[in-house]
């Protein structure tokens, strides 16, 4: 009788086992990995997270975090070991090797179901004429911060191109203040500063056939400038980065600022004195004409079952959610200005939204979502100005991701800035660097 | 009188049997790793793979032969020998001012211990503020002081750079000297220190007579123990400097993070990681020998 029952308890914990079991392997897990850490962010990602498991009882999103600096490696890793998150986030120059190798699947049916006419141009980005990440937000790196209080007391108009911009930091550089900052540390908020220099002097990286083109006059010319504009900026720039650009700039010791719109929100927040003399404009015209931007989308990817994704369908339902309509919206409204919504029929939604937002100055968040005239990493091999426009050559480099993580572009600016090395030698130095990681590339 | 026991037959086969688990284990989490490195750093592997074309010992002759890695290396040692010998002097310092007695020694040995205690990222955060060019108090203070005229500049500077991990590096980690020498000037026999005063040695040949004697052992192996630790430190560089300016604080765990995970060439790093592994072995080889000496002694 006893030996019976004992009997019947097995099987029935056996029983309940397996339907739990059955009840786990019966809901999808999709893990999702990205680099937006700061906590408005993650109480997004969360809410949106909570909310699409209640739409979708089926599924349950596994988020990870993980710092900018940190991410590629995290994904190199994950790679490697074929242990891929469904989702991720994806930077523009890592797109084309990505998609070659097999990492990530085709998302032309969700951006069919989004709508491809509702992007802002250039947000979007094809190989082969398929695509295989969605922006969630535009990185607008090239808004002119300027303290205006300075600048008047000086008697100076705000500057619109080089010479005036030099003039002006060279004026308002005294004692313990400084005209200008730029980043000059080893990493990549250095490479796309420099970027955005050399394509407003004229120059690019490689032109239309993927030839290495950076020893030009124009990156000589945007070298010479950053050379120049050292003595107007913060004697420690050769290790700043990200975080330096803004916070050197709430001390309230700097004048002049290109950089993204975060810093207007970040100085509403944490520095309103400072934010009450700031204006905001149109990035200084370089020797080309133009006072070119980077600007690059910031976009999600589903990784492939080939790198270890188990959850594809899961991960691009999701993936629609996150980043269209109200969510979208939301997301951009974690740090109003300085996320440029790249769908246009959420950006008037945004500018309405954050109408209450950085004392009413929705003319910031108009300055900052202009992303005309802009070039980022995988755009601006050939790409030229003409009759004061950027036009691009279509062509997307597959190279260039190997150039910047390699930080090539970042030693040349400390070579010339920390070692005063000569810009024409910098150039030509970062030339031969890029091209031996170029032919390399090219013969695999 | 003491009971002796003969070893039988059968306590081998019981002993290689008690091992067996322990030894697998070990073997999976020691030998595995270090045979994929092995074979890594035979190959061309790029980005994304785990293999490639097999090309010898090409790796490590680039190494040998590359101005990065004895730009590296240089900079290891410089970043080994002046965090340990800083440690190894304000350590034996604190130990003896420590030992003696004060009022609220107890809260003082507390606090000497705290950097070892704050999690390292959150230390080198508290340190880039206090380095800042701009509003660290680093500076506030040097200029207040007169010692400086204008901000230094710590961390963007090659000439300075190096010398700011180092201090980072000491202030983390001299409260583990700290520990282990109180430990042994602990038991020194007060007796030794009494009989001297008698015979009237002064407070310098209490110390070279008495107290080096007996710390030794322990302040060389510490030496040793810090130095292979300081060797293969990764994290408190990178995080202040990233191995910059340019490449004046690239050591060689730094530059296998670059090669493996910037310039995708896992091949390299593998390489570069072996040679560092190699340079620890050696050190290791001393410490054993050191050890076995100290043994021998006793």
């Amino acid at each position: 009788m006893r030996i019976g029952m004992r009997i019947r308890s097995i099987a029935a914990g056996a029983l309940l086992a397996g339907l739990m079991s059955g009840t786990a392997s019966a809901q999808q897990v999709v893990r999702f990995l990205h680099n937006e850490t700061d906590p408005p962010s993650i109480a997004f990602f969360n809410n949106a997270i909570k909310a699409f498991e209640a739409e979708n009882p089926g599924v349950k999103i596994e988020m990870e975090a993980i710092s900018t600096d940190g991410r590629l490696q995290k994904v190199m890793s994950s790679i490697t070991t074929k242990t891929m998150p469904d989702l991720f986030k994806l930077l523009p120059e890592e797109r084309f090797e990505f998609a070659r190798k097999g990492y990530l699947v085709e998302l032309d049916d969700v951006l069919k179901s989004i709508g491809e006419q509702d992007y802002v141009p250039g947000a979007l980005v094809k190989v082969s004429g398929k695509t295989y990440d969605l922006p969630y937000t535009l990185g607008n790196f090239s808004v002119f911060w300027n303290r205006a209080d300075l600048l008047k007391a000086k008697g100076l108009e705000t500057p619109k191109n080089w010479d005036e911009l030099k003039s002006a930091a060279a004026a308002l550089t005294a004692g313990d203040q400084f005209g200008f900052v730029f980043p000059a540390g080893k990493n990549r908020m250095t490479s796309v500063y420099l970027s955005q220099m050399i394509w407003a002097a004229g120059g690019t990286y490689f032109d239309k056939d993927l030839n290495v083109t950076f020893n030009n006059p124009g990156t000589v010319k945007a070298l010479q400038f950053l050379k120049d504009m050292a003595k107007f900026s913060p004697p420690g720039i050769s290790s700043y980065s990200y975080s330096e650009m803004i916070n050197s700039y709430l001390t309230g010791k700097i004048g002049l600022d290109i950089y993204a719109p975060r810093l207007a929100a970040n100085a509403f927040s944490n520095a309103p004195d400072v934010f009450a003399k700031t204006n905001g404009a149109p990035v200084p015209a370089g020797p080309s004409g133009v006072g070119v931007k980077f600007v690059n989308s910031n976009s999600f990817a589903v990784a492939s079952a080939a790198v270890g994704a188990k959850n594809i369908e899961g991960a691009k339902k999701f993936l629609q959610y996150l980043i269209t309509g109200d969510r979208l919206r939301d997301f951009s409204m974690t740090a109003y200005p300085h996320l440029v919504p790249p769908l246009k029929s959420v950006q008037d939604k945004v500018v309405e939204a954050g109408a209450k937002e950085l004392g009413g100055r929705q003319e910031l968040a108009r300055l900052a979502f202009d992303t005309s005239n802009s070039l980022d990493f995988d755009s601006e091999a050939g790409a030229v100005v003409k009759d004061g426009k950027v036009v691009k050559s279509g062509v997307i480099n597959p190279y260039i991701g190997s150039i910047v993580a390699r930080g090539i572009p970042a030693a040349v600016v400390q070579r010339v800035v920390l070692e005063g090395e000569d810009p024409a030698k910098a150039a030509a130095w970062g030339h031969d660097q890029m091209k031996r990681v170029v032919d390399e590339l090219k013969k695999n | 009188m003491a009971e002796t026991h003969t070893v039988q037959p059968g306590d081998r086969a019981i002993a290689y049997l008690t091992l067996t688990p322990s030894a697998a284990v070990l073997l999976l989490l020691v030998a595995v790793p270090t045979i994929t490195v092995i074979g890594i750093s035979l190959q061309d592997v790029g980005f994304g793979e785990m293999s490639g074309p097999w090309i010898g010992l090409e790796n490590f002759a680039w190494a040998l032969t590359s101005r990065t890695f004895w730009t590296a290396l240089k900079n290891t040692f410089v970043w080994v020998f002046g965090s340990v010998s800083l440690e190894m002097m304000l350590g034996l310092g604190l130990a003896l001012l420590l030992n003696r007695t004060f009022a609220l020694r107890g809260v003082a040995r507390a606090i000497i211990l705290a950097p070892y205690l704050i999690p390292t990222v959150v230390a080198v955060l508290v340190w880039r503020y206090m380095f800042h060019d701009i509003v660290g108090i680093l500076n506030y203070m040097l200029m207040s002081v007169g010692l400086i005229s204008k901000p230094m500049v710590w961390l963007a500077s090659t000439s300075t750079a190096m010398l700011s991990v180092i201090i980072v590096g000491v202030w983390k980690f001299f409260p583990f000297v700290v520990i282990a020498l109180l430990g042994i000037l602990q038991s020194i026999p007060q007796e030794q220190y009494e009989a001297a005063e008698i015979d009237g040695a002064s407070a310098f040949q209490q110390f070279w007579r008495i107290t080096l004697p007996h710390i030794l052992p322990v302040f060389l192996l510490t030496a040793l123990l810090r130095t292979i630790w300081t060797f293969h430190k990764f994290e408190i560089i990178y995080l202040l400097t990233g191995g910059g300016p340019l490449d004046s604080t690239t050591t060689l765990p730094i530059l296998v993070y670059i090669k493996g995970f910037a310039d995708f060439e896992l091949g390299r790093a593998a390489a570069i990681a072996l040679i560092t592994f190699f340079i620890l072995v050696v050190l290791l080889a001393v410490y054993f020998g050191f050890m076995k000496r100290a043994e021998a002694r006793q």
